[in-house]
């Protein structure tokens, strides 16, 4: 079965090659023939490496380890539901995963109807499929082919069984909404360099491509949120975010993609920035490609790289300059072209404070990029590695990204093309006093008397009392206009006008998140403390009481653990349970965190170690204030995205703004 | 079973490809036609453009995002620009050849004045619906 996994991988590869100069011939001599042979080209690339896929799926089920990936990241007992992720928990599968999600992408935008008589699209699929002939490459011919046999020929009887680590359900969903998010802005980037190749710049790319960037927008949030949420509960780190490579390059392209949604609709409403979104798009593609490089390359330290060789590194580096160089060659020799359009009529509009929000994200994104890559800079010129830390990131990225996040509430108060201070006022006024008057009074009342804390929570204050001033508003006026009931008044609203309100519920879902992030950073309390049995750990408002350590088998592996009562405000509140688990195939033992939480804090409880027997024992103990909220906060943001795109009448085309 | 996957994939894959290139000519819709398409959907598309934006412009107004002298100035613009498409729009439906231009105008100047009514007041409708 294997043989034919690989047979399939050599097909798709072969077929992509195929299609690639079937489509460039067909558009050269206007043979719809052949366009139509290059478009079953992709179908077929499509059907192979689904068979590709489907096998290396029966492979790991029936746990095959006559197969080095099965062996490498299964074992007999691994739950149904783990040996599926195995698929992409090492560097071939992975590869398998991207090269079969950008394969399914290919198909679906090559045979859509709405694209049927766009001249774009033979350009488009031969980019993609491009694109696909790279990752197909290295599975054929640079040692990641998953289908690959244990030397020798001997089925071992049992495999090496997956990183305890990746034994989380963050492992199912944050790699694969990840992957459909970074493959996702492979297609608005085709669609791009398709404009540019036929000098055809005007918005009908963007428009096209507004589902495609708004859909892979949303799959990288789901990705980065998944990844927070699993950070939070199996790494042990104690938070949610670490400022890790791996974790800016998958946040990098997150910001950058941000700033283009938002930067295409001033070029669809105004016909401007059209420089500016091509290299938007550009940035996003190369730094989805650069987070892959971060992974495989080796060159940085992170929980989440892979075990390559170098030579992964140099080919990633390759494809990334080369899509850099072309791209970037077109930007220049089509700008001209791009320059034709409309100019900023006032400072103060929706279009300039667009333009600032971009701004900012841009510089957040770049922060991130240097921070990242920083170690090796330095390492390069100076011959030493230098670390940059969560310090630097939070004191470079607090301020960039507190500042969008005011400029997120002041755009809805402000109208397209042109604005007056007295407008302005008009809107600003409650919202302004009312945070102002939030900011001073959690000042006061919140521990610390943190002057970052309350400013930063004035500003979320001030963005939710503008969004929901929006909805106030516009259900009001609607009211008015037609004697509707408020509550229909604001469901029709909505939904006529769903790509605004949609985005207006994704800003409120980023507030959330914002609050949750000021909350767990400025106002967490932490403890480390060795206590004996009988003993108290005391954090906040919460005792806990250590009754000595106790063990027992689950499955083949075994699991110290501490049942601790907990107390708070001297009222029982149960037991918490911290857990280090140790596997029988796996030579460092996990940290299971537990967690009591509730809308207003988690409290947040590791087994650090222990001494005399368990009669002895370390604990970290966190209260992290407003948690819950990051959570509730990003699938608000995800059902806000939902709404935006979801087809219909309210989501269709947008107005149209000129001089 | 492993063979039977093998020679379906090779097989479909062939098939997909090749049978494009000897399958009997089609009814290919002719360039020109998708060209035509593509204009009248423009001109609809720019129809559609104009009255959302004159809808919004409105919405904007009465929701205090817009001062006074904004408001006019943009209602005007595009109402001129409303003004375009529809005698484009007239234009391709040849009922300009005999008309009196003028009177064409003042046709088109009620007939935005009741789109921009029809957009505000669509609301309205459904509402009662």
């Amino acid at each position: 079965m294997a043989d034919i996994g690989y047979l399939s991988l050599i097909l798709a590869f072969a077929i992509s090659i195929y299609s690639v100069v079937a489509f460039i011939v067909a558009a050269k001599t206007d043979n719809e023939r052949l366009k139509a042979s290059a478009k079953g080209g992709v179908a077929a690339v499509c059907l192979a490496t689904t068979v590709a896929s489907s096998i290396l799926i029966y492979l790991l089920m029936t746990s095959d380890f006559s197969i080095e990936y099965v062996y490498s990241y299964t074992s007999k007992n691994l739950p149904v539901f783990y040996k599926l992720s195995a698929f992409w928990a090492g560097n071939a599968g992975s590869l398998l995963l991207w090269s079969w999600v950008l394969a399914i992408y290919t198909a679906i935008v090559t045979f859509s109807k709405k694209h049927e008589h766009d001249e774009k699209l033979p350009y488009v699929s031969t980019i993609l499929t491009f694109m696909n002939i790279f990752f197909l490459l290295l599975m054929v011919f640079l040692d990641a082919n998953p289908f690959e046999k244990i030397p020798g020929g001997v089925m071992p009887a049992e495999g090496a069984g997956l990183n305890p680590m990746l034994q989380n359900p963050g492992m199912v969903f944050h790699p694969v909404t990840l992957y459909l998010g970074y493959v996702g802005f492979a297609v608005p980037y085709a669609f791009a360099m398709s404009a540019l190749l036929l000098k055809k710049v005007d918005d009908s790319w963007i428009k096209v491509t507004r589902r495609w960037t708004v859909v892979a927008w949303m799959f990288l949030t789901l990705g980065n949120l998944y990844g927070a949420q699993w950070a939070y509960v199996e790494l042990g780190w104690g938070g949610f975010w670490a400022w890790d490579p791996v974790e800016n390059a998958s946040f990098i392209p997150w910001l950058t993609g941000t700033a283009f949604l938002h930067s295409v609709m001033i070029q669809e409403r105004k016909d401007m920035l059209k420089i500016w979104n091509m290299t938007l798009i550009i940035i996003t593609f190369l730094t989805t490609i650069f987070g892959t490089f971060l992974v495989r390359s080796g060159v940085l330290q992170s929980v989440h790289s892979f075990a390559t060789n170098q030579a992964f590194g140099a080919a990633f580096l390759i494809f990334m300059s080369i899509a850099a160089l072309v791209s970037f060659y077109l930007l220049i020799d089509r700008i001209n072209l791009l320059k034709q359009g409309n100019q900023f009529e006032s400072y103060l509009s929706k279009e300039s404070s667009f333009l600032i929000n971009n701004l900012l994200l841009l510089g957040a994104a770049f922060a991130t990029f240097w921070g990242t890559i920083f170690p090796l800079v330095s390492e390069a010129i100076r011959g030493v590695k230098v670390t940059v830390s969560v310090p630097f990131f939070n004191q470079v990225n607090g301020p960039i990204l507190l500042a969008t996040i005011f400029v997120m509430g002041v755009c809805p108060l402000i109208a397209w093309q042109r604005s007056t201070l007295k407008n302005l006022r008009n809107n600003f006024l409650w919202p302004f006093s009312i945070a102002t008057v939030t900011g001073i009074g959690l000042y006061f009342y919140l521990p610390g008397k943190s002057l970052y804390g309350a400013v930063a929570f004035g500003v979320a204050a001030f963005v939710i009392l503008t969004i929901l001033q929006e909805f106030y508003r516009g259900t009001a006026v609607r009211h008015r206009m037609t004697g509707e009931g408020y509550i229909t008044a604001l469901g029709k609203l909505m939904i006529r006008s769903r790509r605004r309100y949609g985005g207006y519920t994704v800003h409120l879902g980023i507030v959330l998140i914002v609050i949750a992030v000021i909350g767990s950073y400025g106002y967490k309390t932490e403890v480390t403390k060795q206590v004996g049995v009988g003993e108290n750990i005391n954090v906040g408002n919460y005792t806990l009481t250590f009754n000595g350590l106790q063990e027992k088998p689950e499955g083949e592996n075994t699991i110290v653990f501490a049942e601790m009562p907990v107390t708070k405000n001297g009222k029982s509140i149960g037991t918490i349970i911290p857990e280090k688990v140790f596997y029988a195939t796996w030579e460092q033992p996990g940290t299971e965190v537990a967690i009591k939480g509730s809308l207003t804090e988690d409290l947040y409880v590791l087994l650090a170690s222990w001494e005399q027997n368990g009669k002895v024992a370390t604990f970290k103990v966190n209260v992290n204030p407003l948690m819950s909220w990051m959570w509730i906060g990003g699938y608000i943001m995800v059902l806000g995205t939902i709404f935006a795109v979801w087809p219909g009448k309210g989501s269709q085309l947008g107005p149209k703004y000129t001089q | 079973m492993a063979i039977v996957l093998g020679l379906f994939v090779v097989v479909a894959s062939v098939f997909l490809i090749g049978y494009p290139l000897i399958k009997k000519e089609e009814d290919v819709k002719s360039l020109d036609r998708s060209l035509d398409f593509d204009a009248e959907d423009s001109l609809e598309r720019q129809k559609e453009s104009v009255f959302t934006t004159l809808g919004e412009i409105e919405f904007d107004y009465r929701m205090k995002k817009l001062s006074e002298a904004d408001y006019g100035r943009l209602k005007a613009n595009y109402k001129k620009q409303a003004i375009i498409v529809l005698k484009a729009e007239e234009e391709e439906l040849n009922t300009t050849n005999d008309s009196d231009l003028a009177q064409l105008e003042r046709e088109l100047e009620l007939e935005i004045e009741q789109e921009i009514e029809k957009e505000v007041q669509k609301m309205a409708k459904e509402g009662n619906e």
